[in-house]
C-alpha cells in the first residue's frame, strides 16, 4: 500500500489489526468481521516494540506461551530456534534487546509475529526507519521468509521501489480520505532477486505509480493549504 | 580481590578520609570552638561505649524496625494506589492536588494530630513515618506508570494475549523498576523523618538518642546518632541498588 503521508494508511492498518473500528463499512477476514485484535493478524509496528525486560529467544516466546495459541511446552524451544536461525539471532538468544542494533530489532519484532503462525502480517513502513544496507538486506529476507513460509503480508510503504520490488500487487491510495486509486499487479515471478531492478518493465512501472504518488501528494498540499488566505 | 575492586574500594573510601581528616581541620583550624566539636576519634570512642554500655545496638534495632514498618506499610499501600491513579487518568485528574496537598505537609508538622488522634505510642511513629512513605511512593508510582506506553500492550494484543496475561506479562514487568524506585525514595524519606517521629515520647531508637542527648548538651551522642541513621541509610540504599540491578539487568541505564 502506498499513498502520501497523512492519508490514512496506519489508520487502515489499525483497523484490519483491529485497534480502531471503521465508522462505515465492514473489516472482514475470511468473510468474518474483525472485532479485535488477534493472533491470525500479526502487526509489525513501526517502533518494532520488542519487550525490552525480555531476552531475544523470550521475546520470541512470547506469543508461544500464551493460552491463545496452543503451542504444547515441548514445541516452543524448537520453533525459538528456528526463527532465532532465520533471522540470523543465534548468537543473540540470551541477549536483552538493549544490546541490538536497529536491524536485529526488526528481525526480532518480525520473528517473535512469525512465531505464533499467523495467516496474515500487517508491516507498517517496517524498514522506513533503516539504513539503505539495511533496508536492502530485511527486504531480501523478508522475500525468504515469505517464500519459506507462504504467508500474506500487507506492507505500508513510501518507497516506490520497495513496493515494486517485494509485492505482487500494488495499491495506491489517493490524498485524504485515501481511496483506492488504482491496484497494479506486478508482472515479476518469485523468488525474485536484485536483478529485476535492471529490468525496463521495472523502470516502466516505477515511473508510473511515480506519477500517480505524485499526482496524490499534490493533491494533498492542496488540501492544506489554508483557505483564508485572501483576507 | 582482584586489582580493580581494590581501586573501586580505594575510591569509596578517599571522600570518607578526607570528611575525617576536613573534621580534624576544622577543629584544629581555631575557628570554632573545640568544645562544640568533639573529635572523630572522640566521637569513636563514645560509639564502643554506647555499643558496650547503653545498648546502642537496640536503639539502632528499634529504629531500623520502625522505617522498615513504616516504609513497608506505606509502599504496600502506595503501590496500587499510585498504579490506579497513573493507569486511569481520570482518577489522577481527581486525586493528583489532594495528593500533592498531603505531600507538601511536612510530617513533623502533624506531630500534634498524630499524638491527639493516636496516642504516644508504637502506633503513632508508625502512622508518621507511613505517612512520609506513602506519600512519596505514590508520586513516583503514579508518574512512572502513567508514562508506560501502550505500545507494549498492543504488541501483546496482536500475539493474541488476554486481558489476565497483558496484566502478567507485560504490566507487572513493566511496574517493576517503578515499584523499586518508590521503594528507594519512601526509604530516604522515612530515615529523614525518623528523627521526627522519635520526638513522640520515644524510650529508644536512634531518634530519642539524639533527642535526650540534645537535652543535657551531650554533642559526641549526637554525633554518633547522626553518623548511625546516615550508615544504616546508606547500607539499605546499597543493598536496594544491588537488588535493582539484579532485577532490571534489561534497562538501559541499570545501577550497578
Ligand atoms: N478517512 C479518514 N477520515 C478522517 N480522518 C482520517 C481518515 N484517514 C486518516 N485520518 C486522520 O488523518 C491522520 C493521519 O492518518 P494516518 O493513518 O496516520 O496517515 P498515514 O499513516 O497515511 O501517514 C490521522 O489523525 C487520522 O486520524
Ligand atoms: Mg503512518
Amino acid at each position: 500500500m502506498i499513498g502520501p503521508s497523512g492519508c490514512g494508511k496506519t489508520t487502515m492498518m489499525n483497523m484490519l489489526a483491529g485497534f480502531q473500528k471503521p465508522t462505515t463499512g465492514k473489516v472482514l477476514f475470511d468473510g468474518r468481521p474483525v472485532a479485535g485484535p488477534g493472533p491470525e493478524r500479526g502487526v509489525i509496528f513501526q517502533e518494532y516494540g520488542v519487550f525490552p525486560w525480555l531476552t531475544v529467544k523470550q521475546n520470541i516466546a512470547f506469543g508461544l506461551t500464551l493460552n491463545a495459541n496452543h503451542v504444547p511446552t515441548a514445541e516452543r524451544d524448537a520453533i525459538c530456534d528456528h526463527y532465532l536461525g532465520l533471522m540470523g539471532l543465534s548468537d543473540f538468544a540470551n541477549s536483552y534487546p538493549k544490546h541490538l542494533s536497529g536491524g536485529m530489532r526488526q528481525r526480532l519484532a518480525i520473528a517473535r509475529a512469525y512465531a505464533v503462525k499467523p495467516q496474515f502480517l500487517l508491516m507498517d513502513e517496517p524498514f522506513g526507519a533503516l539504513d539503505a544496507q539495511t533496508r536492502s538486506n530485511m527486504q531480501n529476507l523478508l522475500l525468504k521468509v515469505l517464500e519459506t513460509e507462504g504467508k500474506t503480508v500487507m506492507l505500508i510503504t513510501h518507497s516506490v521501489e520497495e513496493a515494486i520490488y517485494l509485492a505482487s500487487r500494488i495499491v495506491v491510495v489517493t490524498a485524504r480520505p485515501a481511496r483506492i486509486k488504482e491496484i497494479i499487479d506486478v508482472p515479476f515471478a518469485y523468488p525474485r532477486d536484485e536483478s529485476i531492478q535492471e529490468r525496463p518493465e521495472f523502470a516502466e512501472l516505477r515511473s508510473h505509480i511515480r506519477q500517480l504518488v505524485m499526482d496524490e501528494y499534490r493533491a494533498q498540499q492542496a488540501q492544506m493549504r489554508p483557505v483564508s488566505f485572501s483576507e | 580481590m582482584n586489582g580493580a575492586g581494590l581501586r573501586r574500594l580505594g575510591l569509596g573510601l578517599l571522600p570518607w578520609i578526607g570528611a575525617i581528616l576536613l573534621w580534624y581541620a576544622v577543629r584544629w583550624s581555631g575557628f570554632v570552638n573545640v568544645s562544640l566539636i568533639p573529635a572523630p576519634h572522640q566521637v569513636a570512642a563514645k560509639s564502643f561505649e554506647l555499643l558496650t554500655k547503653e545498648g546502642l545496638l537496640i536503639d539502632i534495632f528499634a529504629s531500623t524496625r520502625r522505617v522498615f514498618l513504616g516504609v513497608a506499610l506505606g509502599i504496600l499501600v502506595a503501590v496500587p494506589a499510585g498504579f490506579l491513579l497513573g493507569w486511569y487518568r481520570p482518577a489522577r485528574t481527581f486525586a493528583d492536588p489532594m495528593i500533592n496537598f498531603f505531600r507538601a505537609l511536612p510530617p513533623i508538622a502533624l506531630i500534634p494530630l498524630v499524638i491527639v488522634y493516636f496516642g504516644v505510642d508504637e502506633t503513632a511513629k508508625l502512622v508518621i513515618l507511613f505517612y512520609a512513605s506513602f506519600f512519596s511512593g505514590v508520586i513516583v508510582m503514579y508518574e512512572g506508570v502513567s508514562q508506560i506506553t501502550p505500545l507494549y500492550i498492543r504488541v501483546a494484543q496482536t500475539l493474541g494475549a488476554n486481558q489476565a496475561e497483558i496484566f502478567r506479562k507485560v504490566i507487572i514487568p513493566l511496574t517493576v523498576p517503578h515499584i523499586l524506585t518508590a521503594l528507594r525514595v519512601a526509604l530516604g524519606v522515612a530515615w529523614a523523618t525518623l528523627v521526627a517521629s522519635e520526638l513522640i515520647a520515644a524510650q529508644r531508637g536512634l531518634g530519642a538518642m539524639i533527642q535526650n542527648a540534645s537535652t543535657y548538651f551531650l554533642l559526641d551522642v549526637i554525633y554518633v546518632g547522626i553518623i548511625c541513621i546516615g550508615l544504616i541509610a546508606l547500607i539499605m540504599d546499597l543493598i536496594l541498588r544491588k537488588i535493582t540491578a539484579r532485577l532490571l539487568a534489561w534497562q538501559d541505564r541499570a545501577i550497578a
